[in-house]
Order: structure tokens, then C-alpha cells, then sequence
């Protein structure tokens, strides 16, 4: 799948999580010039910036989240400060990429929650959740976020399936977000 | 060895890696992912995750060698460890880094000593079932494999 004009800008301080993610992207056909790598959160935010004072759009942001310096969240709020500043439409859809502890009512998927991050997945990330992230950011980037409200998919346990659940509490924290867990064991 | 016997000889290996949880589907996946775009991409990847290891490995030893380890920065090497053992599918690693990390937050200095130098043997013995299956691509890939 192509998500035209797509960029999707990678962050992480380990550079075997951003050759994999570069890989998986080129394999769900994003180019390799389409892909912006950061290796902290401070220069995240820095190419963001830069690519939005040069009036380009970047789709997807996948962001780990324990980084020395700024880490993901603090990322996080910062990009949203900005195009809430800059009033850029629906704004960059965010993923985090992590290997903590992501588990319902854990404190780094509220963290994630409250500094306005549209997903949560964990490290171990496959080509379907990497598929599935960009037709999410195509989703928002087309606009239809006022007709959905914020679901949340229960965090797997290997092998469990996927509960869906309605969170309007989440939902009123950023009207019209969707708000996903992706499980690589799902 | 001819093509198809060199073939057997990676998925086996692969098999026997996975089942003594040496590695798991996460490695497999990243197999797929090479393709004649990318034809170096395994190589690439397992040599980073070997550099990156060993290097880690060696700061870990280092810091928890000292009178008063800094444990915060040994947790923040050991989660990265263990994120970048996660995405290599490098599944007994990633355990180790969950259980290290467990100690480190219980300033556990003996425990963590022990747990390093069990990262330091399993890595060792990943290291040279991965340069057994680079081998093996390396053959397969000369015999006209894809």
C-alpha cells in the first residue's frame, strides 16, 4: 500500500530498530527518500519543525519512547505544541515503538495517552503493524476523524484475542483521535 | 552441498534456534523482509545487532564492575538491550534484559554481575549460530539461491 506523498519519520537511539523500521516501510512500498530518520527526541523535533517550516507534511512519526535527552513523550508534546501553534490540520499521526511495559493502566500508556499519541505498539514490530499504521495515518489524514470516537484494543497477551472497548474518557482528551494498542500477537 | 540440501540445512538450523529459544519469530519475519532490492539486508542487521551487542555488553560490565554502579544508566543501557533484542528476534537476550533490568531497579549489584555475564554466554552462543546461518545464506546465495 502507498500512502501518496507519504513521509514517515523515524525515531530512535538504536540503530538496529531503525534499519529494521526502514526496512519494513520500503517493504510497505514507502520510499527510502520518503523516510527521515532521528536518533533522539531533540532532533525529532528539530525535523519536524524543519519540515514543516519548509511547508511539507510528515504522515506517520514512529517514536520510541525511553531516549537519552528528550525522550518520546516529551517529542510527542512538543510536535503537538507546534502544530497546534502552526493550526497544521490533523497533524502528524504518532506511534510509539517501545519495549515498555505498555499494559492496560500502565503508567507508560497513559504517559503516551496524555502527550497525544495516536498508537502504542511494542518493539517486536511485524509488516502488518506497519501496514496497518499507515492506513491508519492515511485514515486521519483524510480527515474522517470527526466521525469516529477512541477505541481501544485490550493489550494481548501471546495467543489471546483482540478485545475492542470504547474509551469516551480517551476520547475527550483528543476529540476525534483515534486511539489504537497494536499487538504483534494479534 | 547442492542447493536444496543447503536450503534443509538453513531451515533446520533456523528450527533448532527457535525451539531452544535462541531466536524467535521476530528473526524470521526480518528473513522475509530481504528481497533483490535488499539482497544484504539479513547480513546488515545481524552485523549491527553484533556490534551493537558486544559493545553494549562490555559497557554493562564495566559500569557494574564499579564501587557504585550508576543504575540508571545501567538501566537505560539494559532497555535499549532489550528493545533492540526485541526487534532482531532475539528472544533468550530479551529475557535476560527483562530479568537484568528487574535487578537493576532492585540495586541488586551480585544479581546483575551474574546477569551480565549470562548475557555475555547467551550472546555468544547466538553469535555463533548466526554466523553458522550466514554462512549457510552465503552458499545458498552462490548456488543461485534467491
Amino acid at each position: 500500500m502507498v500512502l501518496p506523498g507519504a513521509r514517515v519519520l523515524v525515531v530512535d537511539d538504536n540503530v538496529v530498530n531503525r534499519v529494521v523500521l526502514r526496512r519494513l516501510l520500503a517493504r510497505a512500498d514507502i520510499s527510502p527518500s520518503s523516510i527521515v530518520e532521528a536518533s533522539c527526541g531533540e532532533s525529532a523535533f528539530e525535523a519536524y519543525q524543519e519540515i514543516l517550516t519548509s511547508h511539507g507534511t510528515i504522515s506517520l512519526i514512529l517514536m520510541d519512547l525511553i531516549m537519552p535527552g528528550v525522550d518520546g513523550w516529551e517529542a510527542c508534546e512538543r510536535i503537538r505544541r507546534l502544530e497546534a501553534q502552526r493550526a497544521h490540520g490533523s497533524g502528524a499521526y504518532i506511534a510509539a515503538v517501545t519495549s515498555e511495559d505498555i499494559s492496560p493502566g500502565s503508567f507508560a500508556l497513559q504517559r503516551c495517552w496524555d502527550c497525544g499519541m495516536d498508537a502504542v505498539m511494542g518493539k517486536a514490530v511485524n509488516l502488518d503493524n506497519i501496514i496497518e499504521l499507515l492506513r491508519l495515518a492515511c485514515t486521519l489524514s483524510d480527515g474522517e476523524q470527526s466521525c469516529r470516537h477512541a477505541v481501544a484494543h485490550e493489550a494481548c497477551t501471546p495467543g489471546a484475542a483482540a478485545v475492542r472497548s470504547s474509551l469516551e474518557a480517551e476520547s475527550q482528551r483528543l476529540p476525534g483521535r483515534l486511539q489504537q494498542i497494536l499487538c504483534s500477537d494479534c | 552441498m547442492a542447493a536444496a540440501a543447503v536450503e534443509q540445512a538453513i531451515q533446520q538450523l533456523l528450527q533448532q534456534s527457535v525451539h531452544e529459544g535462541l531466536l524467535d519469530d521476530q528473526f524470521l519475519q526480518l528473513i522475509q523482509l530481504q528481497d533483490e532490492s535488499n539482497p544484504d539486508f539479513v547480513a546488515e542487521v545481524v552485523e549491527l545487532y553484533f556490534e551493537d551487542s558486544a559493545s553494549k555488553i562490555e559497557m554493562l560490565q564495566q559500569k557494574l564492575a564499579e564501587a557504585a554502579p550508576s543504575y540508571s544508566q545501567v538501566d537505560a543501557l539494559v532497555h535499549q538491550f532489550k528493545g533492540s533484542s526485541a526487534s532482531f528476534g532475539a528472544h533468550t537476550m530479551a529475557l535476560l534484559c527483562v530479568q537484568l533490568r528487574d535487578a537493576c531497579h532492585a540495586h541488586n549489584q551480585g544479581v546483575c554481575q551474574q546477569l551480565v555475564l549470562q548475557l555475555r554466554d547467551s550472546f555468544a552462543v547466538l553469535k555463533t549460530r548466526l554466523e553458522q546461518f550466514m554462512a549457510l545464506e552465503t552458499q545458498r546465495k552462490q548456488l543461485g539461491g534467491s
